[in-house]
C-alpha cells in the first residue's frame, strides 16, 4: 500500500555542463590575427612603395624641367640645329643628374617623333617604364621631354621591407592570438578542476542525501509500524474492552438483572398480599425503587455493551436508538438504514458505528436545540476492497464553529474520531453557527491493518 | 529539464561557435582583399602616366627634308668642334677670293649632330672628326677627309713633366697615379663617351680604351662635352691634364703644355710618319646624290693648293683627295674659273 519514493538517479551519471572557452576564443582570435598579420605586412611596405614612387615621379619631373629649360636656352640661340646638338647636352645633364632610377631621357620633336640622342632607340620593354615629361616651348612648343623611370630597385626594397613586415606581423598575430588562447586554456583547466571538484561534492552531497533519506525511509517505517502496532493494540484493547463490557453487561444483566427482576416480582406479590398499608405502600415504593434500579442497570448494561446489538443487528439497534432517543427528548428523528443485514461486518466496526451514532445523538441532545436529525446509515460496495459502512447525521440545529470547537477540545467530537481512526476509518464534520451540522463517517467492514 | 541542460548546452554550442567561425573569418578574408585591392589601385593610381607617343605603337609621321629655301650663295656648315678653327679659317679664305659667296660655320653640335644636320638637310655640309658608321655611311652620306690632326695630351702649365709614357697613361686614367712627381694632385679631366679624340687615343694606346670606360663608368674624373669646356679646364685646373687637338692649342695659341708621348712630339713628320700615334681625321661629310653645288665649290677650295696652305700653316697636316675623284682632278688642272 505505501507507495516508494522514486530513487533519484546515480551521481556518477550528472555531468556538468562544459563550455569549448578555447574554441570560442580561436573562432574569434584566429580571424583577428590574420587581419592583423595582413595589414601589419601590407601597410608598410605599400606606404614605402607609394612614397617611393611619388619620389621617383618627382625627381624624374625635375630633371625633365630642368633639361627642358636649357634645350630652350639652347633652342632660342640656335633655332634650327639645337636638336643636333641637344645629345650632348642630355648626356651632360644625365651624367650631372645621374639618378639611379632613371633609365633613359628622351626628346620628341613638335610632331611626337623622337629626337636621336645618340643612344640606343627605345624598345618596347621601355613602355613598362614610368614616364614624366616637360615641354620645351619657345613661342609654341617646339619639343618635349621625356623621362623614363624604374621602380625596381623601389619594389624590390618594398618587398624587403614587406618581408621584414611580414615577420613582425607574423610575430604580433602570434602573439595576440597565443597569449589569449595559452591564458584561456589555464583558465579552462581552472574551470575544470572547479567544476570537477563541484561535481565530487554533488556527489558527496547527494550521496549524503541519499543516506539520510533512507535514514528516513526508515525511521518513518519505523513509526508506520508502531503506529500500526499501536492501533492493532488499540484495537484489541477497543475489542478487549467492548468484550468486558459485554461480560460486565451479561453479569449485570443475568445476575443483577434477573435477581431484581425477580426481588421486584416479589415484592408486587408481596405488595398484594402486604396485611397493612403502610407494607403494602413499602413494597409499593421497593418495586418503583427496584424498576429504577431496573431502568438504571439497563442503562448501564446498555452503555456498556449494547447488547441491543448482539441481540438485534446495527440497522435494528440504531432503529431502536433513534426510537428511544425521539421519544425521551421530543427530537424528532428519520433514521434510515440500507444494505446493513449483509454479513462480514467486524463487531467492534459495528460498535464503533453505533457508538458514533449514540454519541450524535447525544451531542445534538446536549448542545443543538435541533428540531429533528437525519441519520442515513448503509453500507457501500459490499465485497469489494473499498467495502465499508457509511454514516451521515444532519441535524438542523443551531450549529457550531468547528475551529472554536477544536481549540476547546471537546471530548465529544475528539472521542468520536479516534474511535473512527482505531478501526482506520474517515470522519469529516461540516458545521457552521445557525446552520445545523453534518457528520460524515466511513468505516471499512474491517479493521484496517497497515 | 535539469538534465536536459547541459545536452542542450552541448548541442547549440559548438554550432554556435561553428557559425562565429565561419562569419569571422569570412569578414577577415574580405578586410584583407579589401586591403589588397585598394592598394593596388593606389599602386595603380601613383605609377599612371602618360605614354611617350615614340612608344605608342603609332607610326610617327615622316621627317621631311628641310625644305627652308636659303641663299644660293649661302653655304652652311656644322658638325664637330675639333674641326671648326681650322674650317674657319678655310671659309674666311674662300669668302676673300669670292666675296659674293657666304660661308656660315656655325657652332659645334658634334660630329653626329653634323652627320643628322646634314641627312636632314638643316646644313650643307658636316665637318666630322670621326669615320661615319656603316649605318650612316648606308644613308646616303659621302665623308672625304681633308686635314689630320694630332691629339695630345695637354696640360695645364703647373703640371711638372713634359712628357708621358704609355704606362703613365693608364696609371693616370686608371686613378693609380693620383699625384705629380712634385706631389701636386694630377686631375684628369675627360670628354664624354664618343668623343673623336678619345677614339684616336682607344685605338693608339693598347689597354687605354677599358680604362677610359671604365672611368667614365664610375664618375672618376671631371667629364667636358665640348672642345671649349675642355680648353677652359685646362686652362684653369692646377694639375689638370687631358686630350685636346693639337691644331686647337696652336691655332689660338693656347697657353697649354703639350706633353710629348712616348719620347715623341705631335710634329707633321712624325704624324705623317706614324711615330706619333696619337691622330685623328678631319673629314666633311655631305648628300652624296644632291650635293649643294656650293659644297663641291667650297671642298675644291679646300684641297686646292690655297686651302692645303692654310691648312699646312694652321698646325695640321693635309690629307689628299681620293684617287679619281672630282677633287682630286681639280687639284691636277686647277679650279674652274669663278663665274
Amino acid at each position: 500500500m505505501n507507495s516508494e519514493p522514486s530513487s533519484p538517479p546515480p551521481p556518477a551519471e550528472r555531468v556538468l555542463p562544459s563550455v569549448d572557452l578555447t574554441g570560442y576564443l580561436t573562432a574569434r582570435l584566429g580571424p583577428l590575427a590574420f587581419v592583423l598579420l595582413f595589414v601589419v605586412a601590407l601597410s608598410a611596405p605599400l606606404a614605402y612603395l607609394l612614397m617611393g614612387i611619388q619620389t621617383i615621379r618627382a625627381r624624374a619631373g625635375s630633371t625633365a624641367t630642368l633639361v627642358a629649360e636649357l634645350i630652350r636656352e639652347e633652342a632660342q640661340l640656335r633655332p634650327v640645329l639645337w636638336r643636333y646638338d641637344a645629345p650632348k647636352l642630355v648626356r651632360n645633364l644625365d651624367l650631372q643628374a645621374a639618378q639611379a632610377s632613371i633609365v633613359r631621357i628622351d626628346l620628341s620633336d613638335e610632331h611626337g617623333r623622337l629626337i636621336e640622342l645618340g643612344q640606343a632607340p627605345p624598345s618596347a620593354a621601355d613602355a613598362e617604364l614610368l614616364w614624366v615629361s616637360a615641354p620645351v616651348v619657345v613661342t609654341t612648343e617646339i619639343a618635349r621631354v621625356w623621362v623614363g623611370v624604374t621602380t625596381d630597385e623601389i619594389e624590390r626594397q618594398a618587398l624587403l621591407i614587406l618581408l621584414g613586415f611580414t615577420l613582425l606581423g607574423a610575430g604580433l598575430a602570434g602573439m595576440m592570438y597565443w597569449l589569449p588562447r595559452v591564458a584561456i586554456v589555464e583558465a579552462e583547466h581552472e574551470v575544470d578542476r572547479s567544476q570537477q571538484a563541484l561535481a565530487h561534492l554533488n556527489t558527496t552531497l547527494e550521496a549524503q542525501v541519499i543516506e539520510r533519506s533512507s535514514q528516513l525511509r526508515e525511521a518513518l517505517q519505523e513509526v508506520r509500524d508502531k503506529e500500526q502496532r499501536l492501533r492493532e493494540l488499540s484495537g484489541r484493547a477497543v475489542a478487549m474492552q467492548e468484550a468486558e463490557r459485554r461480560s460486565l453487561s451479561r453479569e449485570l444483566h443475568d445476575s443483577a438483572g434477573q435477581a431484581l427482576t425477580a426481588i421486584r416480582i416479589n415484592l408486587q406479590l408481596l405488595a398484594g398480599t402486604a396485611a397493612s398499608e403502610s407494607a403494602r405502600t413499602l413494597a409499593e415504593r421497593t418495586v418503583e425503587l427496584a424498576d429504577t434500579t431496573l431502568e438504571e442497570i439497563r442503562r448501564v448494561v446498555d452503555r456498556l455493551a449494547p447488547a441491543v446489538l448482539a441481540d438485534l443487528g446495527l440497522r435494528r439497534a440504531v432503529e431502536r436508538h433513534c426510537d428511544d432517543f425521539a421519544e425521551r427528548t421530543g427530537i424528532e428523528v428519520v433514521c434510515r438504514c440500507a444494505g446493513l443485514d449483509q454479513p462480514g461486518v467486524d463487531t467492534g466496526v459495528e460498535t464503533s458505528a453505533y457508538r458514533i451514532v449514540q454519541e450524535s445523538l447525544t451531542n445534538v441532545a446536549r448542545h443543538a436545540q435541533a428540531e429533528s436529525v437525519v441519520i442515513h446509515l448503509h453500507r457501500d460496495d459490499p465485497g469489494s476492497p473499498r467495502d465499508r459502512i457509511v454514516l451521515d447525521v444532519v441535524d438542523d440545529g443551531r450549529g457550531f464553529d468547528l475551529d472554536e470547537v477544536r481549540r476547546k477540545g471537546r471530548r465529544g467530537l475528539e472521542g468520536m474520531r479516534e474511535r473512527v481512526e482505531l478501526v482506520g476509518g474517515t470522519i469529516e464534520i461540516q458545521a457552521a453557527p445557525g446552520e445545523g451540522a453534518r457528520i460524515h463517517v466511513e468505516l471499512p467492514v474491517q479493521p484496517q491493518t497497515e | 529539464m535539469s538534465a536536459d541542460a547541459p545536452q542542450t548546452a552541448a548541442r547549440t554550442g559548438p554550432s554556435s561557435t561553428g557559425r562565429m567561425r565561419g562569419v569571422a573569418w569570412a569578414a577577415a578574408f574580405a578586410s584583407a582583399a579589401v586591403l589588397v585591392v585598394l592598394g593596388g589601385l593606389a599602386i595603380r593610381w601613383v605609377e599612371q602616366s602618360p605614354m611617350p607617343p615614340f612608344l605608342a605603337g603609332e607610326p610617327p609621321p615622316a621627317i621631311e627634308p628641310n625644305t627652308t629655301p636659303k641663299p644660293a650663295n649661302l653655304l652652311r656648315l656644322a658638325g664637330s668642334g675639333s674641326n671648326l678653327p681650322l674650317t674657319r679659317e678655310l671659309a674666311d679664305a674662300f669668302e676673300a677670293t669670292r666675296p659674293w659667296q657666304r660661308v656660315r660655320v656655325h657652332e659645334s653640335i658634334g660630329s653626329g649632330g653634323g652627320i643628322r644636320a646634314t641627312r636632314d638637310r638643316a646644313i650643307d655640309l658636316g665637318l666630322i672628326s670621326r669615320p661615319l658608321s656603316p649605318s650612316e655611311a648606308e644613308s646616303g652620306l659621302e665623308a672625304i677627309p681633308y686635314a689630320r690632326v694630332a691629339v695630345v695630351f695637354a696640360a695645364n702649365t703647373s703640371v711638372p713633366v713634359r712628357g708621358l709614357t704609355r704606362q703613365m697613361v693608364l696609371d693616370l686614367y686608371s686613378g693609380e697615379m693620383a699625384y705629380w712627381a712634385d706631389g701636386s694632385p694630377a686631375v684628369v679631366l675627360q670628354r664624354e663617351p664618343g668623343d673623336s679624340s678619345h677614339l684616336a687615343a682607344h685605338a693608339a694606346i693598347p689597354g687605354f680604351g677599358p680604362i677610359d670606360e671604365q672611368a667614365w663608368a664610375e664618375r672618376r674624373f671631371r667629364v667636358l662635352f665640348n672642345d671649349r669646356g675642355m680648353q677652359e679646364a685646362l686652362l684653369a685646373t692646377p694639375g689638370a691634364i687631358g686630350l685636346f687637338d693639337s691644331g686647337l692649342a696652336t691655332i689660338q695659341d693656347l697657353p697649354l703644355a703639350v706633353l710629348e708621348f712616348e719620347g715623341q712630339r705631335a710634329r707633321e713628320q712624325a704624324i705623317r710618319t706614324g711615330s706619333y700615334p696619337l691622330f685623328k681625321d678631319l673629314a666633311f661629310v655631305f648628300v652624296r646624290d644632291d650635293p649643294d653645288p656650293l659644297v663641291a665649290e667650297f671642298i675644291a677650295f679646300v684641297f686646292s693648293a690655297a686651302g692645303q696652305r692654310i691648312i699646312h700653316e694652321s698646325g695640321y697636316v693635309p690629307i689628299d683627295p681620293p684617287l679619281r675623284s672630282t677633287f682630286a682632278h681639280q687639284r691636277e688642272v686647277g679650279p674652274p674659273e669663278p663665274p
